[in-house]
This record gives C-alpha cells, sequence and structure tokens, in this order.
C-alpha cells in the first residue's frame, strides 16, 4: 500500500478530487454500459411475450368461430 | 453500350454542367455564402489589418470549408427525387466514372470560383500578396477533395436529407484537409516550404479520388434497394 | 467433402441463434474474468503504486483514461470490420455486432476525453489543451455519433445496416489519416509535445497495473457488446420460433 491510512487515499496529496471524479464518471458510465443492454433485452423479452399471448387468443377467437360456425 | 471507360465521365459532366448553368441561382448561393460570412468576421472581430491576417489562413479555409459543405447535398437530391439516378445504377458504364463526372462538374461550379474568388477575401484580410499563390493552389487542390468527400456523406444520406447529419458525417472527415489547407497558407505567410503540406493535399486527393467513388457507389445502391 | 464443412462451421458461426446460446454459457466467466481484472488493477494502481515524480497522485487517473482511449480506438476498427464482414458475406450477425459496437465505443471515448481533461487541470492548470492525442480523440468521437446517427437515417433495418457499415469503412481509413494529421498540426504549434504516457520510460511498478487493466478494460468491451448483441438478437428476430420457445419458458421475467 502506497497510502498510510484510507484518508491519505481520499486526499491523495491533494489530487483525489480529480482521481476520485474521474473514477466516479468513468464508474457511472460503463455501469451504464451493462445497464442498458440489460433492460433493452427485458423489454424485449416483454414484447415478445405479448406477442405470443396475442396471437394465442388470435388462435382461439378463430378456433371458436370455427367450432361456432354451423356446418354445411 | 459506351466501351470506353470516358464514356461515362464525359456524359454526366457535360449533363451536370448544363443543369448547374440553367439554375445560376443554386451556383451563386455557397459563393454568396462565403462573401458574406468573410464580410462577418471583421464586423464580430476585429477591424485591425494585425487581427485579421493572423487569423486569416485558418478563416479562408474554413469558409470555403463551410461553403463546399452546403452546396455538395444537392449533389445527388435531384437525380434521387426524379429517377435519373435508377438510371445511372442500371447504365452499362462503370459506375465511377459517371460518379467522378458529377463530382468534377460540382467542383467546377464550386470549388473553382470559391478558389477564383478567394483573393478578393484574402485582400479583405489583409493576407501577404506572398500567400496568394499557395492560397489559391491550396484551394483548388482542397475543395475538390472537399467535393469527393462530401459526395460520400451525401449519398449516405440520401433517404432523409435536410438537417445536420451531412455535416456530422463529414466534418471529421474534413478535418485532415483543413488542417493542411490551411498550414499551406500559415507557411506560405511564415516564409517556410508551403510545397510540403501542398503535397500532403495532393496525396489525400489522389486516395480520394480513388476511394469515395467506392463508399459513393456502395451508398447510392443502398439508397436505390432501401 | 470438407470445403462443405468448412462453410457450415462459418455460417453457423453467423446464426443468431447460436451465438445467443453460447454466449449464455460465457456470460458468467466473462462476468467473473471482468471484474477480477478491473478490481485488481484498479487496487493496484490507485492504491498501492507509487505516484509520478512530477504529477503526483494525478497520474493515476492514467489507468482509466489510457486504457478507455486503447479500446476506443480498437472498438472503432471492430466496428468497422464487423460491418465489413456483413457487407461481404451477408452475415446478419456482423451487422448486429457492427451496431453494439457504436454505442459503447462511443461512450469510452467519452470517458477517454473527460478523464482527459480531468488530468488536465493539475498537471498543465487547464482543463484543455488542444494536444494531438485528445484532439484526435474529440474527433473519434464524432465519428461514432454519425455511425449511431445514421442508422435513424433508414427506415428498413437491412439497409441501415448497410450504410452504417459503408460510413464505418470511410471513418476507418480516415482514422489514421486523421491521427497522422493532428500530430503534424500539433507539432506545428507547439515544440514541446507532452506526452500523457512514455510507456517505455514508466517505471514497471506502475506500467504493470495499467496492462492489467487494459485488458481489463478488453474484457468490459467484449462484455458489453455481448450484452447488447444478445438484446439486439432478441429485438430482430423475435419471429423466429426459438425466441417464441426460449420467452414463452421463461414467463417469469419481470
Amino acid at each position: 500500500m502506497y497510502f498510510d491510512s484510507l484518508q491519505q487515499l481520499i486526499w491523495m496529496n491533494g489530487h483525489g478530487i480529480y482521481v476520485w471524479s474521474s473514477f466516479a464518471i468513468s464508474a457511472v458510465v460503463m455501469i451504464g454500459l451493462i445497464v442498458k443492454p440489460l433492460r433493452q433485452k427485458q423489454v424485449a423479452m416483454r414484447n415478445i411475450e405479448l406477442q405470443i399471448k396475442l396471437q394465442a387468443s388470435k388462435q382461439a377467437a378463430k378456433q371458436k368461430e370455427v367450432a361456432d360456425a354451423p356446418h354445411s | 453500350m459506351a466501351n470506353n471507360l470516358s464514356g461515362g465521365f464525359k456524359a454526366y459532366l457535360y449533363r451536370d454542367l448544363l443543369i448547374a448553368l440553367r439554375d445560376r441561382g443554386d451556383l451563386s448561393k455557397p459563393l454568396m455564402f462565403f462573401l458574406l460570412v468573410a464580410v462577418m468576421v471583421p464586423l464580430a472581430i476585429a477591424p485591425e489589418a494585425s487581427k485579421l491576417s493572423a487569423i486569416a489562413p485558418g478563416l479562408i479555409w474554413i469558409l470555403a470549408l463551410l461553403a463546399t459543405l452546403l452546396s455538395v447535398e444537392r449533389l445527388f437530391s435531384e437525380d434521387y427525387a426524379d429517377g435519373s439516378l435508377e438510371q445511372l445504377l442500371i447504365s452499362p458504364n462503370m459506375l465511377m466514372m459517371p460518379i467522378l463526372g458529377k463530382i468534377t462538374a460540382h467542383w467546377l461550379v464550386i470549388g473553382l470560383p470559391l478558389t477564383l474568388l478567394s483573393p478578393v477575401i484574402a485582400i479583405w484580410f489583409s493576407l501577404p500578396i506572398s500567400a496568394m499563390v499557395p492560397m489559391m493552389l491550396s484551394l483548388a487542390l482542397g475543395t475538390a477533395v472537399l467535393s469527393l468527400i462530401g459526395a460520400v456523406g451525401a449519398a449516405l444520406t440520401l433517404p432523409r436529407q435536410g438537417g445536420v447529419l451531412l455535416a456530422l458525417l463529414v466534418m471529421p472527415l474534413y478535418m485532415p484537409v483543413l488542417i493542411f489547407g490551411s498550414a499551406t497558407i500559415q507557411a506560405a505567410v511564415d516564409g517556410l516550404n508551403w510545397l510540403a503540406p501542398l503535397a500532403m493535399l495532393a496525396a489525400l486527393l489522389a486516395v480520394a479520388i480513388v476511394l469515395c467513388p467506392l463508399a459513393i457507389s456502395a451508398g447510392l445502391r443502398i439508397a436505390k434497394n432501401g | 467433402m470438407n470445403f462443405n464443412l468448412q462453410w457450415t462451421w462459418f455460417h453457423r458461426l453467423g446464426s443468431p441463434r447460436w451465438f445467443y446460446q453460447k454466449t449464455q454459457c460465457w456470460l458468467p466467466w466473462l462476468v467473473v474474468a471482468t471484474l477480477a481484472l478491473l478490481v485488481t488493477g484498479l487496487v493496484w494502481g490507485l492504491a498501492i503504486a507509487p505516484p509520478d515524480a512530477k504529477q503526483g497522485n494525478s497520474f493515476r487517473i492514467i489507468y482509466l483514461h489510457v486504457p478507455a482511449s486503447v479500446v476506443a480506438l480498437a472498438g472503432y476498427y471492430i466496428m468497422a470490420i464487423s460491418g465489413a464482414v456483413g457487407l461481404i458475406w451477408r452475415i446478419k450477425l456482423s451487422f448486429m455486432l457492427m451496431r453494439s459496437a457504436a454505442p459503447i465505443g462511443a461512450a469510452l471515448t467519452f470517458i477517454a476525453l473527460v478523464t482527459g481533461a480531468i488530468w488536465g487541470k493539475p498537471t498543465w492548470g487547464a482543463y484543455w489543451v488542444w494536444d494531438a492525442r485528445i484532439t484526435s480523440m474529440l474527433i473519434l468521437l464524432f465519428l461514432y455519433f454519425g455511425v449511431i446517427a445514421l442508422r435513424h437515417t433508414y427506415s428498413n433495418n437491412e439497409a441501415a445496416d448497410k450504410a452504417g457499415a459503408v460510413l464505418s469503412l470511410v471513418g476507418m481509413v480516415n482514422v489514421p489519416i486523421i491521427y497522422k494529421s493532428v500530430d503534424w498540426w500539433q507539432t506545428l504549434h507547439q515544440p514541446a509535445t507532452i506526452k500523457f504516457t512514455g510507456a517505455p520510460s514508466m517505471h514497471p511498478d506502475m506500467f504493470a497495473p495499467l496492462v492489467v487493466m487494459i485488458i481489463g478494460f478488453y474484457s468490459f468491451y467484449s462484455l458489453a457488446l455481448i450484452l447488447f448483441a444478445r438484446a439486439e438478437i432478441l429485438r430482430r428476430e423475435y419471429r423466429a420460433s426459438w425466441v417464441k420457445q426460449l420467452v414463452s419458458h421463461q414467463p417469469a421475467e419481470k
């Protein structure tokens, strides 16, 4: 360890604010780069689920029609 | 069926020149812009010759760049709208030749007049006479590169024209031209060797003539099929 | 016979379904590797390595700035090459990777620019100095923005992909030209070029964590690329039966 205490690590001889703000901004952006695609995937999955349900209900309706129609 | 390589080149060169000359309004707009903004500069900065001549090399080049950027959007748009682009794409000529013909016409109509007008601006900005010829050479070569690169942007943004997208695409690619163009003028002002940056401009032009038509024809095909 | 087998392998590589299923297995390992590398590199660089003689502790920003720059630039090439592969062999997956690479590269370029600017303040007293490296990074950012913006010009995916690939390739040819010309422009105006990293002249105690961080950033890039690509695959292949099966087997998605 180059620094003797946690406080020294944060203060870094006056340069701490520069180093830690760089770290913070980088962390925010990089976490964003992970969160964003995960959210996109969730949204995509939800949309596909909805689509499947929609299709299923359409099919059910069609089958009902065929069953209800009088047989010629 | 045109057997010669140059068939498409000359045909489209003459065609575009004719179209441009018929509509002189379109021709003069970028040149008017060039002159007008040049007038704004002393009004905004200072009328002192010393201040103006210090920034003149870069400023002349930026004005030329912006004026060319304004004019490049219309390179393919009319042909795209009225269907002649399809004709271009199915013609038996090599696609490179008609494209180079159109761009040459564009340069003759925009880049060359800009180059010829530049001494006026140079005098307005108190640029020393020794820098005049290097300036005009740099503009002549440089605006040709700008036309070529601008045409790439124009081809890629055909489906949705207008707006700043073309500028956004093309500006980063323009920067080396800007660097070497203004460096040529600055070197001439400082009494240094201005042939070196000018040679770089010539090299850029050579590379652009070879590579840009490839990208342009790809872009035109995508626009037609998309 | 052999020829057929080779092409099957190659085209299977281009199948989005194969990619999605394979990456499902690789992802946890990639996450572990990325975290391990980044944490190790950061702790080493921020807390353990000695400070620079001239710059003091602010030089530690190098452990973020340089890896971000390196991977941002490499990312542009990855994007352009994915575009080229998609154009030449018409592999959809390649285009999806290209699309995913754009925002990641832009974000990393942004990190490089911001950390570079913050580093400049204690070092030279100014947040922005037009030196060759930072100016080239800024131009790279605009190149990325161009590729991202172009996608919205085209309404159908296929055309958007191809146009994006063409633009990325044009940019790729230009990147070395831009770097060289900005570098040359810089030497015209500033006799003393300030180097952010004199890599050979760096003490090994300071250089080693930098290498770890660079590898860590590459690992992170791969992770982000795979995540974005998986989302893109689901978005585009929503009609495929394997996707429907996948979704209906997981009805408990929030």
